[in-house]
Order: structure tokens, then C-alpha cells, then sequence
């Protein structure tokens, strides 16, 4: 099968690498986009919950004449409303600063930027971290506001120096003029994983701004929630509650969560928490548009590349007609053929996608929404796999057929004269 | 085991017929080895696609082991062809990209319902035009008069009753054809099967049975 293969590519050799180095190039491309869609929507590390997982992460309170405010929730409402909703079954709240924050082990050194997420225990319930050493922060740690820290592997490296895990348990980090000691060092998910991600963990009830008061302003705060649930539109159900009964009890203040909460596939394909338009229908329309486009052109090139090549062998498929093939048989033949030219393209494309991916080139598609360090878990996805096979199949029927339809259907005695 | 009745064959273009057989009737025997002469253009490739069930006559029938083939669908004329026709071609029309064994094995991978050991029968037809030592060399590395010895053993491979050679010694010097020639014969004789040679070779075709000549697509003499 293989010594076939390979004497039809030296046998052709301009067709065989024309045909595999573009299938290659087309295939590269749609794989970036269909391990972006995927690293996007489908579970990895430690976001296992995600098609479970549900987002309020702001929103509108209206004051009287005097104007409206967006900002996420306050501790209030967290405690009251969001951590008893019915149909959850976890419930984490968590902080997102704006400001880029700083680490410094704490008996002084190199003073690094980090991204850190203040949480609370549950949060480590919704994620699935793995732990290479120590542990979550607990609930009585939480409650009582300690300053203890989990810190991700790459991050405890580059503040302590290099170690193993258990090395950085106890010691302690300086985050923003204020110590925490380590108490757990997880396995960091990377800047694609927008929700989990973080350098450092620390309770929330430890950062000085997570219960302050907004004006004496209710609902309002630095709180975002992710929520388990089975069901979202009772999930939903049970916000919309709240908010007509909020807003009936008084006229002051009108507290609005719009689309929220909202799921991640929703959250992760770009809708805004205030967009009650928002079609996932349309979304998958215009990837499918995009990927389609992506086919279409080489499929196109590679028809009339066939095509040409097909005018080669026309005697040969009068010959093999004379001995008793069937057209539909060559059809077969050729196509199953020709599947193995794109087959290859499809390897030697997946290796340059996992080169574009792991280069980051991909940063062309970067927005708020899709970061591109990728793991080879999203690259090399049992999803990505059949995807780029099914891809490989509609892309070599697409370009086969109809040149080898047209040449099969040439009279024998014409076919055989054309040599 | 050949029959062919009132068979005409007519191209037309928008503006030009062009008849290529005229009223032909013909009966070759079984075990006959049949030539046809002419010169070129007098329609005996024509005659020769149209016993082949490579191509369809205008009117008239074409019968063949029994069996008339006018209205068989396409399937079923593919299938015929298969089991009870074997072609040399001028040009041998080998296969680049397979071996010489692979070649040989053309006619039995659309053989229907075939379970046997197609490798072991292309061998033993490779062994009987003498290309046993050549099973894995490709075309490119044959000579002429070993190529046509490929295609005579891919002609035989599906034990065919019938075999068409279209000027199987157009391309070969004397020593070669006289090489071909004699496969010919011995498959006639010696295996008893049905031939019909198109050639330019006087000399060939008197060694064969009976001698058929066109002009302009007429039986001129027999």
C-alpha cells in the first residue's frame, strides 16, 4: 500500500507535491481555526465543566434620574442571592482586577507582573486544578480572610527559582505590598483558559476591595460568579426572579443582568452580557461560512490540478474499463486514491498548525476571547483529529469528483487513443 | 464464437458522416485465429472495438460465445468483457505506476466474485510468454518485445476464450515480432483459444488461419 503510494508521488512528482503541499496549506489553516473554535468551547484543563458552566460577570444597576452603572456584583448580593441560587450545584465567586499586579518572594528579589484571581474555596470545585503539591484554599481560611495563596507551577518558578512543588509550600510571596504564604502549587493552565487562569489564588475575603461599599450603592461591586448548574434556563428563570422582585420592592434603584447568566459556549463565542439578541445559530453560520471558504479555494485549485493530472491517465482508465472496470469503480478507485495524497497533506497540515500554534502566528485571531497558548491537550484533541479527517474527506471529494467523473466518462476507444 | 451480422458504423459530426463499417458480416470459429488486413483507415480497429465491446456498431448485432450483447447495459458489457476477452494492444498500454506483476494483475481485480490467488495467476501467465525473472521491474525498464509480452499475459491472466490484438507487432522489430508472433500461436493452438489480429504484416497474417481484407470499411475478400 505504501510502496504504491510512493511510486505514484515519484511517478508524478510535481502533481504528488502541487497536490499534497496544497492540501498541506489548506488544511494548516482550517486546523488553527478549528483548534481556536475548540480550545474556545470544549473542556480542557482545568475548565473540565465548561458546557456545564454558566457567567454573571456584570451588571447594570440604574439610579433613579441620575444614570445607570455597570459593574459587577457586590458581596451582598454574592452572599444572598448568587450562593443560594436553587439550581446550581457550585457556585464560585471570584475577583478580576483591572491593574496588573506585582510578586516578589517575600525575603525580597525580582519584582515580576502576575495575574492574580481572588477566589473563594469553591472556585477550586468548579475547576478541576491539579495539585502537585499542597492543597485548595479552605472555607476557614476563607471566612476568616487569611492571606494564604495557591500558586501556579510556572509562576512559583519564576518568583522562587526553579524547585520541586513541595519546595514552595510555606514559603511566602509579597502580591501587591501584602504577604501570602503558599499553602498549594497547581499545574497553571495557560492565557487560554481566560476564566481559570491566574498566577496566584488567593481568598477573596484577603483583598481589601471586595466588600466595598459603592456609594452606598446596592448589588454593585468586584464580584463575578461561574455557576455549575444542569439547567440554564432555570438558572435564568431564578435571576429574572430576583431582579423583577429587586426592582418592584423600591423605585430608587433598577438592577438589570440582561443575558446573564450566560453559558460559556455563549460567553466564549463573543456575546456581551447585555446582548439579549445574541444568535448562536448565526455565530456557527459564519464559522461554518469560514471554513468553508477555507475549503473552497484549494478545493477549487486542486479540481483543476486533478484535473490536468486526470488528462494523463485517461488511457489508463480506458485500459482498465476494457478489462472489465466499472465507472463507478474507478471513480472509487481514484478517489480512495487520491484521499491518500490529501491524507498526507492532512499530516504534513497538522504539523504546520501545531507549528503556527505553538509560534503563536495564530495571534491574528487574538481578541478578548480567545488567547493562543495552546496546549497540545487543544491541539491534539480527539475532536481537532475527527475534524481534520472529515475535513480531509470532503476536501478530496469536493476537488476529485467531478475531474474524474468528467474523465471516467469518456468513451473506451477515445480513452485509449489519448496516449 | 464470433458473430457478427449486418453491423454499420457511422460517425457523425454536425456536418460530416462518416461510415466506417458497411454491412459487415462475419463468423469466426472457436480456436480460429482470425486476421484482418487492410490499409489504414479501412476500419479494422473499428471492427476489432466493436467485437471488444469497446465501442457500439450503429446497427446490426454482435454476437459473441453465445451470447448477443446488443442491449446489454454497461455493467453487464464490462463484466462480459472481463471473463470472455483478453486485448494487446499496438501501444501494450502498461500501467507506469504498477509493476509487471501488478499489471498482470489488472484484469482480475474487477473480476466478480474472484476468491482466487491473483498473485499465482499472474505469475503463471508471466511464465508463459517467459517473464517469470521480470515480476518487479516496471515498464520504463522493459524492452518493446517485453512489454508486449506483459500485455499478452494480462490478455490471458482471466483465461479470456476470445483474444483481440490490435497490431500487436506494430511497434516491434522482426525479431521481436517473430517472438510475439509465436506466443500467439501457441496460444491458439495449444490452448485452444479464439484470435483475431488486426495487422499490416502479410507474412504475419498468413501464418494465421484465415485472412479477412477491409477497404473503406467493406469486406473486400476473404
Amino acid at each position: 500500500m505504501f510502496s504504491k503510494f510512493w511510486r505514484s508521488i515519484i511517478h508524478d512528482k510535481l502533481f504528488s507535491t502541487i497536490y499534497i503541499f496544497g492540501t498541506a496549506l489548506a488544511l494548516a489553516s482550517t486546523t488553527v481555526a478549528v483548534v481556536v473554535l475548540n480550545s474556545m468551547i470544549a473542556p480542557v484543563y482545568p475548565e473540565y465543566n465548561r458546557l456545564q458552566s454558566a457567567f454573571i460577570s456584570q451588571i447594570q444597576l440604574e439610579v433613579g434620574d441620575t444614570g445607570s452603572y455597570q459593574y459587577s456584583m457586590s458581596y451582598d448580593l454574592v452572599r444572598d442571592q448568587i450562593y443560594t441560587l436553587k439550581n446550581a450545584t457550585e457556585v464560585s465567586a471570584y475577583m478580576q482586577p483591572w491593574n496588573e499586579s506585582y510578586i516578589t518572594p517575600a525575603d525580597g528579589g525580582l519584582e515580576l507582573p502576575v495575574t492574580i484571581k481572588p477566589v473563594d474555596p469553591a472556585f477550586f470545585e468548579v475547576y478541576n486544578f491539579r495539585f502537585l503539591a499542597g492543597r485548595p484554599i479552605s472555607r476557614e481560611e476563607f471566612e476568616s480572610g487569611l492571606p494564604v495563596a495557591v500558586i501556579g507551577e510556572n509562576t512559583a518558578r519564576e518568583t522562587f527559582g526553579s524547585g520541586n512543588p513541595e519546595d514552595y509550600l510555606g514559603k511566602t510571596v509579597t502580591v501587591d505590598f501584602a504577604d501570602y504564604k503558599v499553602v498549594g502549587v497547581v499545574k497553571e493552565p495557560t492565557h487560554a483558559q481566560t476564566d481559570s487562569y491566574a498566577g496566584v489564588y488567593m481568598p477573596y475575603t484577603s483583598h481589601p476591595e471586595y466588600n466595598e461599599a459603592n456609594n452606598g450603592m446596592p448589588c454593585i461591586g468586584p464580584l463575578k460568579a461561574v455557576i455549575v448548574t444542569d439547567d440554564i434556563d432555570a438558572l435564568k428563570a431564578e435571576i429574572d426572579d430576583f431582579e423583577s422582585r429587586f426592582n418592584s420592592s423600591q423605585q430608587e434603584y433598577q438592577v438589570h443582568f440582561f443575558a446573564q447568566p450566560m453559558s460559556h459556549t455563549d460567553k466564549a463565542l463573543g456575546r456581551i452580557w447585555y446582548d439579549s439578541d445574541f444568535s448562536l445559530s448565526s455565530i456557527a453560520l459564519a464559522f461554518a461560512v469560514v471554513i468553508l471558504s477555507l475549503l473552497l479555494i484549494p478545493s477549487f485549485n486542486l479540481s483543476g490540478i486533478i484535473s490536468g493530472h486526470m488528462e494523463t491517465r485517461i488511457a489508463e482508465m480506458g485500459l482498465r474499463k476494457s478489462f472489465g472496470a466499472t465507472r463507478s469503480r474507478l471513480l472509487r478507485e481514484v478517489l480512495v486514491e487520491n484521499l491518500s495524497f490529501t491524507l498526507a497533506g492532512g499530516i504534513i497540515g497538522y504539523a504546520l498548525a501545531y507549528i503556527i500554534l505553538k509560534c503563536g502566528i495564530a495571534d491574528m485571531f487574538q481578541d478578548e476571547y480567545i488567547a493562543t497558548d495552546m496546549t497540545n491537550e487543544m491541539i491534539f484533541s480527539p475532536i481537532v483529529f475527527v475534524s481534520v479527517f472529515i475535513i480531509c474527506t470532503i476536501l478530496n471529494t469536493i476537488s476529485g469528483l467531478i475531474p474524474v467523473y468528467h474523465a471516467l466518462r469518456r468513451p473506451i476507444v477515445q480513452s485509449l487513443n489519448e496516449e | 464464437m464470433i458473430k457478427l451480422t449486418d453491423i454499420n458504423k457511422v460517425y457523425r459530426t454536425k456536418t460530416v458522416e462518416t461510415r466506417a463499417l458497411e454491412n459487415i458480416n462475419l463468423e469466426v470459429a472457436p480456436g480460429e485465429f482470425l486476421s484482418v488486413m487492410g490499409p489504414s483507415g479501412c476500419g479494422k480497429s473499428t471492427l476489432l472495438n466493436i467485437i471488444g465491446l469497446l465501442d457500439n456498431p450503429t446497427s446490426g448485432t454482435v454476437e459473441l460465445a453465445g451470447r448477443v450483447t446488443t442491449g446489454m447495459r454497461d455493467k453487464e458489457l464490462a463484466r462480459f468483457r472481463n471473463e470472455t476477452l483478453g486485448f494487446v494492444f499496438q501501444s501494450f498500454h502498461l500501467i507506469p505506476t504498477l509493476s509487471v506483476l501488478d499489471n498482470v494483475t489488472v484484469p482480475l481485480l474487477y473480476r466478480h466474485g474472484f476468491k482466487g490467488n491473483k498473485t499465482e495467476l499472474a505469475r503463471k501467465a508471466l511464465e508463459k510468454v517467459g517473464l517469470s525473472h521480470r515480476l518487479n521491474h516496471f515498464p520504463s525498464q522493459l524492452s518493446g518485445g517485453q512489454a508486449q509480452r506483459v500485455a499478452i499475459a494480462r490478455a490471458i491472466v482471466g483465461n479470456p476464450s476470445i483474444i483481440l490484438a490490435d497490431e500487436p507487432c506494430g511497434n516491434l522489430d522482426s525479431k521481436m515480432s517473430a517472438e510475439i508472433m509465436g506466443i500467439l500461436h501457441d496460444l491458439n493452438k495449444a490452448d485452444g483459444r479464439t484470435i483475431v489480429m488486426v495487422t499490416h504484416n502479410e507474412a504475419q497474417a498468413a501464418e494465421t488461419d484465415r485472412t479477412v481484407h477491409f477497404f473503406d470499411g467493406r469486406k473486400v475478400s476473404e
